[in-house]
């Protein structure tokens, strides 16, 4: 699943440990949902949408994996 | 919960985590000092569980911080726990093979809990790596 995390982030100048706190994960987790290594749960992902006050399918993208 | 309990609850952890090593460590040694092979058997059983009880109240201790982990470090948890599990398992079971097989010595069971904690430490140091 791609995202727009890390843009959504610079525009409003926050770090990863801003988002993290805001968020109330790890900074590591932000890192890893940034990199597309983890996809997060529905809950965190309406936390997000929620923390950036845009709209779920505005900020993640679901891309079928290449078999 | 929230971003800012995390800190309190690891300073919980790391509370309650000493207090076990602290308890285990009284209980081993001061259980040596008052037993020996004369003691009556309710005594030796007794001061041979007693470790039971901190190392107990080091797992609830784990349980209870592990709820103030966010979901990706409870996935990478997990995943350890389970590298670390089949690590240990399949260890201990070539290792009781060969003792029967070849006569190389006994594993003691003392050292499963010890290896799965090491291997669980190394396990989720190996997963997190997937994550960065």
């Amino acid at each position: 699943m791609k995202n727009r995390l890390k843009v959504l982030r610079a525009e409003r100048d926050w770090s990863q440990a801003v988002l993290a706190e805001r968020l109330g994960v790890s900074r590591q987790t932000v890192n890893a949902i940034e990199r597309g290594k983890y996809d997060p749960s529905l809950p965190l992902a309406f936390r997000i949408a929620r923390v950036f006050e845009q709209p779920i399918q505005a900020i993640f993208e679901f891309e079928e994996e290449a078999s | 919960m929230t971003a800012a309990a995390v800190p309190q609850a690891r300073r919980r952890w790391l509370r309650d985590c000493l207090g076990s090593f602290v308890v285990y460590g009284v209980v081993v040694f001061g259980g040596v000092g008052i037993v020996d092979a004369d003691s009556p058997l309710a005594l030796r059983v007794a001061v041979a569980l007693a470790p039971l009880l901190p190392i107990g109240y080091f797992g609830w201790a784990m349980l209870v911080f592990s709820r103030a982990w966010d979901e990706l470090q409870r996935r990478k948890a997990f995943e350890a726990l389970l590298v670390a599990t089949c690590a240990v398992a399949l260890g201990s079971f070539g290792w009781g093979w060969l003792s029967v097989g070849t006569g190389v010595p006994a594993l003691h069971a003392l050292w499963i809990l010890p290896a799965l904690l090491g291997a669980w430490g190394a396990a989720y140091w190996l997963v997190s790596r997937r994550y960065k």
